[in-house]
């Protein structure tokens, strides 16, 4: 029983922390409509931006965390001017830009920096209530991530801003008939879009820690969330990320740790044969 | 443009040739002129790659991105590596299961991804070689877990072939790859089944109207292609004499996806260029694996800012203008060699092939109580409806009434939730290529034709893929009944709205159907082009003695064409007879026609 | 009112991949007119709709809104200035609602447009995907009417549509006319477009070959036989 309560604390905290990768990702696929493959790389690269802050400049972790957004959203930005803007609508070009820049960035990080894991001092405290295990890393990584996930939905949804983007996202030819410059609101979405992937990687290093190696996981991570919790949708992601980290907390709970791992992926492969469109996906592709 | 390019084909093809020539004299001499034991081992390395990519090439050109190609070399390897060891089967009695296994797998794999594409498809396979990994570790007994099997045998030599020799193992692989090779060129344009696997790839909808049955094609191509793979990672087993989890890493597999992409999945040896140039490279430079992963992914932005056809084009152009030729683009000189001769002669005066009637007077197709929904909307409702044989039915009704899904219905597009669709009287469960065969063909509202493939190419390859007797001469008579002669050498892509229009219906006709669904045929044309065809349409009819379906806005072409009308409205069928009549119902005057 | 036209086209030559698409095109559209472009496909109509809205560069000559040369912007800015362009086959915002899709800018001020059109004004909260045809086609009009444009440009408002529709279509248009919007519309259908328009020009082969007031152009015979196919 203890083992069970346990497992679901670990996979709720998981789930959490799971969304907040994917929170980019998601932006990526629904708005920008980009399967970027880059994504665990650019994770990856805020994650470092934010370390060296630290660790060179010694600056307060709010700023190191400030850094890891702007490094992001710069590297997003350039990503997409100088790359999806131009293979628009060409998935297959697309994938391939995104795989290449990822290649690119994680040979890049080995060769410059080591594939030894980063730590960034933060509040390590465990809390213990009533024998359940809860550390605060975690926690306050879940925190950050619900407010995230509340703060891009309501941008989206509710804002002059967010209708503006998703008009570009729908028929960017018309958005620009209609006096938005579409340029434009393409690099502010990518640039937002990847600098919460920066963000949420400084977040999650006092529990994940950072190496090069972090860039798959996250990137898998993510794109496990996205299809989980249907293509594009905001609030999927915290669907997504409960239901990825709840089996995946109980898969390792549960079974010796050689086979763990095949039970979120044979979750997946399920999901995408049967529920493409998320495991709660609409048959919303009528006429 | 056109009479230039044809007289520049007889060189290009040249140089084809000897491009290829070149290519298998170095590849048959290499060895002897390497004697370095290290510069051997890459040799055989790169043509095992090159097995792996031609394996691969086979799925690329069916439309689909696989990153589990390395994968399947791993089961090759394992499961040659296990019975070879565990259970002392010889490496030759091996070899097969292992191929068997990997080929049944890589069809598992495909049903699971059949609907997917692009994206979704790639993270499928992503996936799965995953999964494959955690499988392979996690079964330690049979598969020595993360470290791997060792001392895994040579292949066995016969007659006098002692294969723990590089050199010989180099020639082993190579009648391998030949072997490849051979099947990679029959899913390519030389057999039926690769002529419909291309264009499979390159506009699925197309083909699977034209009678292209995706599913079965599409699962052959994977069985070939993991099969294949599972082969070219038993070689690569059994000349390092191991095998492990690293072997089948998701890295490895987009290694494999970035060689087809550098040689290029459109050209026959395309693959084995993308290999040796992929294996060589690092190796001369002997680059680290973080340096390799750098140079692969400059390559790859490379290959997608500058090279997207991969290098074999850069370096053919390259080649014609030392040669001091014009470079051509355009379709590629296969397809020019698809036609036969006869479709240009002209020998006796064409005539269009005679429909098919219905045997037994029986309406050629009808709907008994049929609806169709999508979840809560429910988009037809209790059509009863048969089409009158023999002549123009017309149907028409308010955007959004169902009309397309109504064709869709027909055709198995869409499944019918409710009643029966019959054809010549017998019920039907429709699927869009089965129904080409027995007779119905169907254009849409935007003019689909293939876009690298001329004309006549096309018209040519819809007949081929009904499966249907069509004569020579129908298909002559068409190309002259629409006005295509000097459009036939033109691909897809270089034609006129108009000519498209023509095109695709030209293409519908191509299987002699008795039925012949036509989606608003003469949308976006102007009143000329709209006088022509509906007059092209009402002979077409009268010619060939089918039953024509058509769906239109355009009025005063619907009540001169049409014998029989019906009108749909929200999904139910609101009048039906002959127009004049049903132009007089004061229900569909209210919901459609206005008081004009 | 003032004197000199909203939108003036003086001498425009465009191409396209070299061959000429527009060939010395000349264009007045006055305040408040409803002037309507005739001519078969392939004439050009398109082709001068999008070099208006900026889609096209032109190759010579001059575009001016109101006195400003325009030719040579880019497209938002171009929109900004004063155009509101729909296209052919009313492209709109699938996934945003009716009600979103008219608060990207702000309301026009000379017309109440959900009264023009209450059919939308029923379906506020409703995603445009849903729509039928002919609401699709005014819910793009409506779009265009966003941000009080000095000029409204509609291509082919009445393709592909319900002949019940196409009255109404036509009617909203002559409603806009009658509130004071400049429109002008390229129409397949001559008939229709020559009942409601004050002047019309008739291309051919990228040039202006005829035009006039409307309804002269209508009774002309040679002109009806030659280029309206009437």
């Amino acid at each position: 029983m203890q083992l069970f309560l346990q497992q679901s604390v670990n996979g709720l905290l998981l789930g959490g922390m799971f969304a907040l990768i994917s929170i980019g990702l998601s932006l990526m696929f629904g708005i920008m409509k980009v399967a970027n493959f880059a994504y665990g790389a650019l994770y990856m690269l805020g994650g470092y931006a934010a370390f060296w802050a630290s660790n060179l400049l010694g600056v307060p972790n709010w700023v190191a965390i400030l850094v890891a957004f702007a490094a992001a959203f710069m590297m997003g930005a350039l990503m997409e001017g100088l790359g999806f803007a131009k293979f628009r609508g060409n998935e297959e070009a697309t994938l391939i830009f995104g795989l290449g820049v990822a290649l690119i960035a994680r040979g890049g990080a080995v060769l410059a920096w080591g594939s030894q894991s980063r730590f960034i001092p933060f509040s390590f405290n465990t809390y213990r209530i009533g024998g359940l295990v809860l550390p605060a890393a975690r926690i306050w990584a879940c925190v950050a991530s619900l407010a995230i996930v509340a703060g891009v939905y309501f941008v989206v949804n509710r804002t002059a801003w967010g209708r503006i983007i998703r008009a570009v996202s729908d028929n960017a030819e018309r958005a620009r008939l209609v006096g938005f410059n579409t340029r434009l609101h393409y690099l502010l979405t990518a640039g937002l879009a990847t600098g919460l992937a920066g963000t949420a990687s400084v977040l999650l290093i006092p529990v994940f820690s950072l190496s090069p190696a972090v860039d798959d996981s996250a990137l898998y991570t993510a794109m496990a969330v996205v299809i989980l919790g249907g293509l594009g949708s905001i609030p999927g992601c915290i669907v997504g990320g409960l239901v990825l980290g709840i089996v995946t907390a109980f898969a390792f709970g549960y079974l010796p740790s050689p086979i763990a791992p095949a039970i979120p992926l044979l979750l997946l492969i399920l999901t995408l044969a049967f529920k493409p469109d998320g495991l709660f996906g609409s048959a919303e592709r009528a006429v | 443009m056109i009479s230039d390019g044809t007289r520049d084909f007889p060189r290009i093809v040249n140089l084809d040739r000897l491009g290829i020539a070149a290519l298998a004299i170095g590849l048959a001499v290499a060895p002897l002129v390497l004697s370095n034991t290290y510069q051997l081992n890459v040799l055989v390395l790169m043509v095992i790659n090159a097995i792996l990519a031609t394996g691969l090439a086979i799925v690329v050109r069916a439309g689909r991105l696989s990153l589990a190609q390395a994968t399947f070399g791993g089961i090759g390897g394992y499961t040659t590596g296990v019975l070879t060891t565990k259970f002392s089967i010889a490496f030759w009695l091996a070899l097969p299961a292992g191929a068997l296994l990997a080929a049944a797998i890589g069809v598992l794999l495909g049903l699971t991804s059949l609907r997917l594409r692009g994206f979704y498809f790639a993270i499928a396979t992503f996936t799965f070689s995953q999964l494959a990994i955690v499988v392979l570790r996690a079964w330690t007994p049979v598969t020595g877990g993360m470290s791997g099997m060792f001392g895994l045998p040579h292949p066995t030599g016969f007659l006098g072939f002692d294969f723990s020799d590089p050199r010989q193992y180099y020639y082993l692989v190579l009648a391998v790859l030949l072997v490849a090779e051979l099947v990679y060129y029959a899913c390519s344009v030389s057999t039926a089944f690769g002529r419909g696997l291309t264009v499979l790839g390159e506009d699925e909808v197309l083909a699977t109207t034209l009678g292209v049955p995706a599913t079965r094609y599409r699962l052959l191509a994977f069985a070939l292609s993991s099969g294949i793979g599972g082969i070219g990672g038993s070689f690569n087993a059994h000349f390092i004499q191991g095998v492990s989890p690293a072997d089948i890493a998701p890295i490895v597999s987009v290694f494999v996806v970035i060689m087809v992409l550098a040689g290029g999945a459109k050209t026959v040896v395309g693959p084995i260029l993308g290999a040796i140039i992929l294996t060589a490279v690092p190796e001369l430079l002997r680059a680290s694996a973080q340096w390799s992963m750098v140079f692969y992914g400059i390559f790859l932005l490379l290959y997608v800012y500058l090279f997207r056809d991969g290098l074999l084009p850069v370096l053919k152009s390259a080649c014609h203008r030392t040669a001091g030729n014009r470079t051509i683009n355009g379709s590629s000189p296969k397809t020019a060699t698809v036609l036969p001769a006869s479709l240009g002669a002209a020998k006796a005066a064409p005539r269009p092939d005679e429909a098919p009637k219905s045997p037994n007077g029986e309406s050629i197709i009808s709907f008994d109580r049929v609806g169709c929904s999508f979840g809560a909307l429910q988009v037809l409702r209790d059509i009863d409806w048969s089409v009158k044989s023999g002549c123009i039915n017309g149907l028409i009704g308010p955007n959004g009434a169902g009309k397309t899904t109504f064709f869709n219905v027909l055709n198995g597009v869409t499944p019918a939730s409710e009643g029966t669709v019959l054809w010549q009287g017998t019920r039907v469960v429709p699927v869009p290529n089965e129904m080409v065969r027995r007779g119905m063909s169907r254009t849409f509202q935007h003019a689909r034709v293939f876009e690298n493939h001329t004309v006549a190419a096309s018209i040519l390859m819809a007949a081929e893929f009904s499966k249907r007797e069509v004569s020579n001469s129908h298909l002559k008579w068409l190309i002259a009944f629409f006005n295509l002669q000097d459009a036939a050498l033109l691909p897809g892509r270089a034609l006129t709205h108009y000519e498209r229009r023509l095109t695709s219906i030209a293409m519908a006709m191509a299987s002699n159907p008795a039925v012949l669904l036509l989606d608003e045929p003469l949308a976006g044309l102007d009143d000329t082009e709209t006088r022509q065809l509906s007059r092209m349409i009402a002979t077409l009819q009268q010619e060939t003695g089918n039953t024509i379906v058509m769906i239109e806005h355009k009025l005063s072409e619907v009540m001169e064409l049409c014998e029989a009308l019906t009108v749909l409205d929200h999904g139910q069928i609101i009048a039906s007879g002959a127009p004049r009549d049903v132009a007089k119902n004061p229900a569909v005057i209210e919901a459609y026609l206005g008081n004009e | 009112m003032s004197d000199a036209p909203i939108l003036t086209l003086r001498n425009v030559e465009s191409r396209f991949l070299g061959a000429l698409k527009l060939v010395d095109v000349c264009i007045d559209v006055n305040e408040g007119e409803l002037v309507s472009i005739l001519g078969a496909n392939g004439a050009g109509k398109t082709s001068l709709l999008g070099a208006i809205a900026g889609l096209y560069r032109i190759s010579r000559g001059e575009i001016c809104l109101d006195g400003k040369p325009i030719n040579g912007l880019p497209p938002h800015r171009i929109a900004r200035m004063g155009i509101g362009f729909a296209p052919q086959n009313h492209p709109i915002f699938n996934s945003l609602t009716v009600a979103e899709s008219l608060d990207l800018g702000r309301q026009n001020t000379r017309i109440d447009v959900m009264a023009l059109f209450p059919n939308l004004a029923t379906k506020r909260g409703q995603r445009a995907a849903a729509l039928s045809g002919g609401e699709r086609q005014m819910l793009s009009m409506a779009i265009a009417l966003q941000n009080d444009p000095k000029i409204c440009i509609f291509d082919e408002p009445s393709s592909g549509l319900a002949p019940k529709i196409v009255a109404q279509v036509f009617e909203s248009i002559q409603a806009m006319v009658d509130a004071g919007i400049t429109v002008l519309m390229v129409e397949q259908n001559a008939r229709a477009a020559l009942r409601y328009a004050a002047r019309a020009y008739v291309m051919e082969h990228g040039r202006i070959v005829a035009d006039g007031i409307a309804s002269e152009l209508a009774n002309d015979d040679q002109i009806r036989r030659a280029y309206l196919g009437m």
